[in-house]
C-alpha cells in the first residue's frame, strides 16, 4: 500500500477522536428549576433536576442564586429527592439592589468533591411594594470560591446537552472539508501551470471528496436541528450559505462532466474550481458571522461561543480534525487513481480503435 | 448480487432511522441528554462514507469490464 504511513495516522486519529469523543461523560448541570418566578419577601421551595450529578452519593449540597449586581443568596435548606433531584428553601430578602424592580438570578448548585453547576438566569426576582421585612434576611457580600471538579468531562451546555460531541463527528467534518477544497484548489492552480493532467484528476477526486464531506454535514447538521431548533432546515443563514457553498462545487462537477474534451474539461475545470474555492471562505465563514444565527459558535448565541470548546475537547478535537482531513485525502487518493486509469484506457481504447480503423481503410 | 445485498441493508438502516425519528420522538432521541442524536450522526456519516465507497467500487468494476 502506498503511504501506508499517513493513512493509518488517519485512521488511528480518527479512532481515538470516535473512542474518546463517546468517551468521556458531560460536566453536571442543571435542566430546569420551578418555580421561575419569586418576589421579594417570598418565602420559596425551588425545585431542581440536574443533569448526571450523584446528589445522594456525593458530599454536601450547596444551591446558591446570584447576579452580576451583587444580588448573592444562599438557600439555607436542601432537600436531595434522588441523584438528579432536589428541593431548596429560603427567604427572598425584601428589596432589591440599586431599585430594580425585576432582576434575573443565575443559580449555581454546588456539591463538594463533585464540583458546581451553573444555569443562567435560571429565575426572575420581582420587587413587591411593601414586602414584609424578614429579619436576619439579607443579600450576601460575597459568594465563597468553588472548587471545580477534577474529573476529564466535556462541558454541559443546556441547549446542547450531549450533542455537544458532534463537535467530533459534525464540525470536524467541516473543517476537513476546508482543507481538502484547499489541496482541490492547489491541485488546480498545479494543473494551470503545468498542465499535467494528473494533476486535474487529483483535483477533481479531492474536490469529490469535500463534496461528500459537505452533504454528510449537512445531514448531519439536519438530524442535529431537527432536535434542538425543532426543524431539519429552518433557513438559518449557516444552513443557507453552505448549502450555496456545495451548490457551487456541484456545478464544477456539471461543468466538467459536459465539455469533452479534455483539455478543455481540465482547463476550465481548474479555473472554475479556483472561483469555488474562493467563493467558500465568505460563504463558510464570514457572512454567516455577520448576521445572527443560531448555530453555535456563531453570533446571536450569546453564553455559546468560544465556550463550547475547552481544553478536554481540544485533546480530540484538533486531532480529530486531522484524522478526518487524512482519511478524506486516502479515499480522494483512491479516486484519483481511478479518475487516471480511466483516462488511461480511454486513451488506450481510443487510439486502438484509430489502428484497427487505420488497417480497414489501408 | 453482492451490491444489491449492501444497498439493501443501507436502506434498512436508513428505514430503521426514519422510524425511529417518528415513533418514539421524545422517549428516545430526547432521551439520556439527546444522546440519540449523535449517535444518528455518526451513524450518517459512516453509511455516507460507505455509500461512496460502493459507487467507487461499481466505477471500477465497470473499468474492468472495459479492460477485458
Amino acid at each position: 500500500m502506498k503511504g501506508i504511513w499517513w493513512k493509518m495516522t488517519g485512521a488511528v486519529l480518527v479512532l481515538y477522536m470516535i473512542v474518546g469523543g463517546l468517551y468521556f461523560p458531560l460536566s453536571t448541570g442543571i435542566i430546569d428549576v420551578q418555580p421561575i418566578r419569586l418576589e421579594t419577601g417570598q418565602q420559596f421551595e425551588l425545585r431542581i433536576t440536574t443533569y448526571n450529578t450523584r446528589l445522594l452519593d456525593g458530599g454536601e449540597v450547596e444551591v446558591w442564586l446570584y447576579d452580576t449586581l451583587g444580588h448573592i443568596l444562599q438557600a439555607d435548606l436542601v432537600h436531595i429527592d434522588d441523584n438528579h433531584r432536589l428541593r431548596a428553601e429560603g427567604i427572598i430578602p425584601s428589596q432589591l439592589k440599586d431599585g430594580s424592580n425585576v432582576r434575573f438570578l443565575n443559580m449555581l448548585v454546588y456539591q463538594e468533591g463533585e464540583g458546581f453547576s451553573i444555569l443562567p438566569n435560571a429565575l426572575s426576582v420581582v420587587h413587591v411594594v411593601d414586602s414584609p421585612h424578614i429579619a436576619g434576611t439579607d443579600w450576601l457580600a460575597t459568594m465563597p470560591n468553588k472548587k471545580p471538579s477534577q474529573k476529564i468531562t466535556f462541558p454541559f451546555r443546556n441547549i446542547l446537552a450531549e450533542t455537544i460531541r458532534n463537535t467530533y463527528f459534525h464540525v470536524t467534518l467541516w473543517f476537513a472539508l476546508m482543507f481538502i477544497m484547499l489541496g482541490s484548489a492547489i491541485e488546480s492552480t498545479r494543473f494551470l501551470l503545468n498542465r499535467n493532467p494528473l494533476h486535474d484528476s487529483r483535483a477533481a477526486a479531492l474536490a469529490s471528496v469535500g463534496f461528500l464531506f459537505g452533504i454528510l454535514g449537512l445531514l448531519t447538521g439536519a438530524l442535529w436541528a431537527r432536535h434542538t431548533w425543532g426543524a431539519y432546515w429552518s433557513w438559518d443563514i449557516k444552513q443557507n450559505m453552505t448549502a450555496i457553498a456545495l451548490l457551487i462545487y456541484g456545478a464544477y462537477f456539471i461543468l466538467r462532466a459536459s465539455v469533452e474534451n479534455k483539455g478543455d474539461q481540465g482547463r476550465l475545470g481548474a479555473v472554475y474550481n479556483l472561483f469555488a474555492f474562493v467563493m467558500l471562505i465568505p460563504l463558510l465563514y464570514i457572512i454567516p458571522r455577520m448576521a445572527d444565527s443560531l448555530h453555535p459558535g456563531a453570533g446571536g448565541n450569546p453564553g455559546l461561543g468560544g465556550e463550547d470548546l475547552d481544553n478536554n475537547m481540544r485533546m480530540f478535537f484538533y486531532p480529530g480534525i486531522i484524522g478526518m482531513t487524512l482519511l478524506g485525502y486516502w479515499i480522494a487518493s483512491l479516486v484519483a487513481r481511478y479518475n487516471t486509469l480511466k483516462a488511461l484506457i480511454a486513451s488506450k481504447l481510443y487510439s486502438r480503435q484509430n489502428s484497427l480503423e487505420g488497417d480497414i481503410k489501408s | 448480487m453482492r451490491k444489491l445485498r449492501i444497498f439493501s441493508t443501507v436502506m434498512l438502516i436508513f428505514l430503521v432511522n426514519f422510524a425511529l425519528a417518528q415513533g418514539a420522538e421524545i422517549s428516545l432521541w430526547q432521551s439520556h441528554g439527546k444522546v440519540w442524536v449523535v449517535i444518528g450522526v455518526i451513524t450518517i456519516v459512516f453509511i455516507g462514507i460507505l455509500l461512496f465507497l460502493v459507487m467507487l467500487e461499481r466505477r471500477i468494476s465497470n473499468l474492468e469490464k472495459q479492460m477485458e
